[in-house]
């Protein structure tokens, strides 16, 4: 072999070496965000296994749980929501998405399809284009990601970041942790809910929702434009479309656009589903991490409401009992078990009380208040205790400010008010309950007789403000306590 | 088109590998046009002077072409030649300058100022170009080199891409015969030249712009500052120019080297100078000589006697200092290593004497030692001019910058001037790098060189962590404000 051959081979080796290397850097200081989010849906389509995708912004992520559609009916959808998506942005997420697999149902939120700014760049926008790494940055390049990046921004230097990454990510080489290097191996951190997150908060306002009686947009916008672009392209690859609108506090603007989707999706003939005006499906106080996301409650009853449509108006196969998508089998598991296991010791006294909302069925526990309690003061608080089944009872405790009792015996509820040496005695499937509410501080709760354990007293917790008891074959298996510093409840657990 | 841009390296593989496939008789077309495309993602409609500075040099140049003994027709010429780009250059740098000059004097002396306001844009580079013109038109002059019949040919030294911008300020009989016979592709050639880059990138990405964000945090609200941080902050400074300057430098001379093309040296680890004419002899050295042979020596340099070798350098500096920059305090900076000059002639003899009296070995490391640490505090103490916006604020710096605080460097206050925890720790290590590579230069040990005699796998070993260092580390992309190279501005 001559030298020139030698050197042009040597060359080549080495400019290979160099790429790898280069690429394996890239892979290890991305922001895993968005590898985190998609790299199951890109093993779910390599099997063909992704049947519906959910489009739209975060309200779809924290609003639609693919794992309950699959576990009431058999559904297999992939959440490919983005923080911050517009119209525009789930197009092109859609776009890329069938790169990979081509589904028998689209599920479109309008949110924001009042929209009508044209690029995500533009200084107008009410969006962050840095968001939409989340959304795009897993999905390798290619034609189809040339032309999203080319149609979603004007300025040019602000495509390079979305064509390779690396531009923005090579700094994070000061924030490197286990995480990172886990991408090289097959223990990496994947979202599990196919592309949803669940909330587990609830704010603590007030709201009511009013309906502002809007009509329709005025004219047409990039939202309107885009949303159709959606449709056909659906309709051109045969694949139906359902346009919803997930219930949020919608102002008149948003309320006039969920009624022009509803009037766009009927001009195509496709279904279409306003939940902001079915009456009762949520409680907006009470459903939502804040006015715009739905919390995991709210996800519950929206994704309950979206599955029934769907298997109304355009069922689609039932993988339940299908072989094969034990991955879809696995991590419906595991989320169920994450919801058994934030049933009980929650630090959060709202997320805790939300908890028991979403899954109380199966247990027995107590709410206790103390007499002359500050909480009775915390509207909020209140308001997730009616929503447990508290009754007027706890209205009348509150504006006396004395002891209040809540019993749950699997999702039956008992209440008491009051402070007396009467006793009370409530019969539940995990021991007889004896109560008696003898002062503000000093309450006994005693079970099957056993005078010497009185729950409710001891001189460490003395003035917990709301104590939270459960118990299991006659025996108090968890005692949580909360005491108020102004809506701020400090936790200990026994 | 920033040198730290990916647009300038897909411009410059472009250019390399068009410039190798082509004829080597029309190479220098394709790199004019490469240049001018270059300056004209640079300044855009500004290219239009540059290529009028190219036309005025080629005529000059070929009215220049008489017979030898012709003196009293070529000094016309190179004196009108010369005024009209110093006129060039002038009217684009020093009109705002002398209006504001005009107009303190006119306040100074009660007058009511002048109300015109000079808002002319500076075009880039044009201090390197239009002097590398005048050099050109004075050694055709004085008949060291040929006159360059072929406009292109000229146009292309003057423009050439990898100097435009920033220099080296070549000369002509180094250049245009290089470009007259271009060099077939050299792998050692291109490895030296990537490796050169490499450490440009390093100097000014890994380093300077880091550097950058410290000096600007402590220059841009000076007055909360004093003592040990102050003073780090005019070293750092003092390290910034010399890293954004080099790295500049060695990315210029590396993109010209892949393609065969050699252009002088600019620095020679400059800091380990131990007087300050040595510190000129090492430091933007291309400038230094040009200001030498065109300037000092026509002045008379020191063969006019004492006094007036004193002066001369006294000018020279001053206009060194003009050239850097349209501000007073550009020619203090001037004047006052014109002044150490001077200072260090007069004592010369003295110093020798006391050394002697004192039994001090000249050649010893302490006293050598001593020379550097004391010509660094020369030029620190320079560059505080050279930085500060106003002399109100070189004189606050000057006068408050050395109250020792050392603790300063202990707890934690130089984690709350701009840059993260990481990237201090990682300038700390950079920096000695830094020094370790400089001071094996100085004793004549080349890395590069000694690099390139490992075997294969240590070499790529090393390629490739560095590559990849530079490319993850470096202050580049969007987020960061890198800062553009700052003798572009000059």
């Amino acid at each position: 072999m001559n030298k020139k051959a030698s050197l042009i081979i040597k060359t080549l080796v080495f400019l290979a070496i160099l790429f790898t290397c280069f690429f394996g850097v890239t892979l290890l200081v991305e922001r895993k965000s968005s590898f985190n989010k998609n790299q199951v849906f890109f093993e779910e389509a390599k099997k063909d296994h992704i049947d519906a995708f959910l489009l739209g912004s975060s309200h779809v992520i924290n609003g639609v749980n693919p794992l309950q559609l699959f576990e009431e009916h058999g559904y297999t959808a992939y959440n490919l929501g983005g923080y911050g998506s517009v119209l525009l942005s789930s197009y092109w997420q859609m776009m890329l998405a069938l790169d990979y697999c081509t589904p028998d149902l689209v599920v479109v939120d309008s949110y924001m399809l009042e929209n009508d700014v044209r690029y995500i760049d533009d200084p107008n926008a009410n969006v962050s284009s840095d968001e939409l790494h989340l959304n795009i940055d897993r999905f390798p390049l290619s034609k189809t990601k040339y032309h999203a990046i080319n149609d979603m921004f004007q300025n040019r230097d602000e495509k390079y970041p979305y064509f390779a990454d690396f531009i923005v990510y090579h700094d994070r080489w000061k924030e490197l942790g286990a995480e990172d290097f886990k991408r090289f191996t097959k223990d990496a951190d994947v979202n599990r809910m196919m592309g949803a997150v669940m909330e587990y908060g609830t704010h603590s306002a007030e709201y009511s929702y009013v309906d502002y009686g809007a009509g329709f947009l005025e004219q047409e916008t990039v939202g309107t434009t885009y949303l159709r672009r959606i449709i056909e392209e659906c309709q051109s690859r045969n694949i139906q479309v359902v346009v919803v609108t997930l219930p949020f506090l919608a102002m008149y603007e948003n309320q006039a656009a969920a009624h022009t989707a509803t009037q766009i999706a009927a001009e195509y003939g496709v279904p279409s589903l306003n939940m902001l005006e079915i009456p009762g499906l949520i409680d907006i106080n009470t459903d939502m991490e804040d006015p715009g996301h739905l919390n995991v409650l709210g996800c519950q009853k929206i994704t309950a409401c979206l599955g029934n449509f769907i298997a109304e108006n355009c069922p689609l196969t039932d993988h339940r009992e299908d072989s094969g998508y034990d991955n879809w089998n696995g991590y419906l598991g595991d989320f169920n078990a994450e919801l058994a296991a934030k049933c009980e010791g929650n630090d959060d006294l709202y997320t805790q009380l939300m908890m028991l909302q979403l899954n109380s069925s199966d247990r027995t526990y107590s709410v206790s208040i103390r007499g002359a309690s500050s909480v009775y003061a915390d509207a909020t608080l209140l308001r997730q205790l009616h929503s447990l089944g508290a009754t007027e009872k706890l209205d009348q405790a509150a504006a006396a400010k004395c002891s209040y009792m809540l019993i749950s015996d699997h999702g039956v509820i008992t209440d008491f008010a009051g402070d007396s040496d009467q006793e009370f005695y409530i019969d539940t499937a995990d021991g007889l309950f004896s109560y008696s509410p003898a002062s503000d501080i000093y309450r006994v709760l005693y079970i099957n007789g056993d005078t010497e354990n009185n729950f409710l007293y001891s001189d460490d917790h003395a003035y917990a403000d709301v104590q939270l008891l459960f118990f299991s074959n006659g025996v108090c298996t968890n005692h949580q306590y909360y005491t108020s510093d102004h809506f701020t409840y400090d936790y200990d657990q026994r | 088109m920033q040198f730290v841009s990916l647009s300038f390296l897909l411009f410059l593989i472009i250019t390399i590998s068009v410039y190798f496939i082509i004829p080597k008789k029309i190479r220098y077309i394709w790199l004019l046009i490469a240049s001018w495309v270059f300056y004209y993602k640079l300044s855009h409609k500004l290219l239009i002077l540059l290529i009028a500075i190219t036309v005025i040099t080629y005529i000059a140049g070929i009215l220049l072409d008489t017979p030898a003994d012709s003196e009293k027709k070529k000094k016309p010429v190179l004196i009108a030649g010369i005024v009209l780009l110093l006129l060039t250059l002038g009217y684009f740098k020093y009109t705002g300058f002398l209006l504001e000059t005009v107009k303190s004097l006119q306040s100074a002396m009660g007058l009511e100022p002048l109300e015109i306001a000079a808002k002319i844009a500076l075009p880039i580079g044009i201090s390197f170009y239009i002097f590398q013109a005048i050099g050109y038109l004075a050694d055709c002059y004085m008949g060291k080199i040929e006159v360059e019949k072929n406009y292109f040919r000229l146009a292309l030294f003057i423009s050439f891409f990898p100097q435009v911008m920033s220099g080296p300020i070549e000369r002509a009989g180094n250049m245009l015969p290089q470009f007259k016979k271009p060099q077939s592709f050299s792998y050692e050639s291109m490895r030296d030249g990537l490796l050169l880059m490499m450490w440009g990138y390093f100097q000014k990405i890994i380093i300077a712009d880091r550097l950058a964000v410290l000096v600007d945090h402590i220059y841009k609200s000076y007055e909360n500052y004093s003592g040990t941080l102050l003073f780090l902050a005019t070293v750092f400074y003092t390290l910034e120019i010399y890293t954004d300057f080099a790295g500049y430098s060695n990315i210029a001379i590396g993109s010209a080297k892949i393609m065969g093309i050699d252009i002088m040296q600019n620095f020679k680890q400059p800091y380990l100078s131990r007087s300050i004419p040595e510190f000129w002899r090492r430091w933007h050295i291309s400038l230094s000589s040009w200001l030498r042979d065109y300037l000092y020596i026509p002045l008379g340099g020191n063969r006019k006697g004492y006094v007036r070798k004193l002066i001369n350098i006294c000018i020279v500096f001053a206009i060194s200092g003009l050239w850097h920059g349209a501000a007073w305090t550009f020619v203090f900076w001037g004047l006052l290593h014109g002044l150490y000059q001077v200072i260090g002639i007069l004592t010369k003899s003295l110093r020798e004497s006391l050394i002697e009296k004192l039994s001090i070995d000249p050649q010893g490391f302490a006293i050598k030692l001593i020379n550097t640490v004391v010509t660094f505090m020369l030029v620190n103490i320079g560059w505080i001019f050279f930085r500060a916006p106003s002399f109100k604020a070189a004189g606050y710096i000057l006068k408050n910058m050395w109250k020792l605080k050392p603790w300063v460097l202990l707890d934690g206050t130089l984690f709350n001037l701009g840059l993260a925890e990481a990237d201090i720790r990682l300038l700390v290590v950079a920096l000695l790098v830094l020094t370790f590579v400089d001071i094996l230069n100085y004793k004549g040990i080349s890395i590069r060189k000694v690099l390139t005699e490992q075997t294969l796998w240590i070499r790529w070993i090393v390629y490739v962590a560095a590559f990849l260092f530079i490319v993850t580390c470096g202050v580049w992309g969007p987020g960061y404000d890198a800062a553009s190279f700052i003798y572009s501005s000059f």
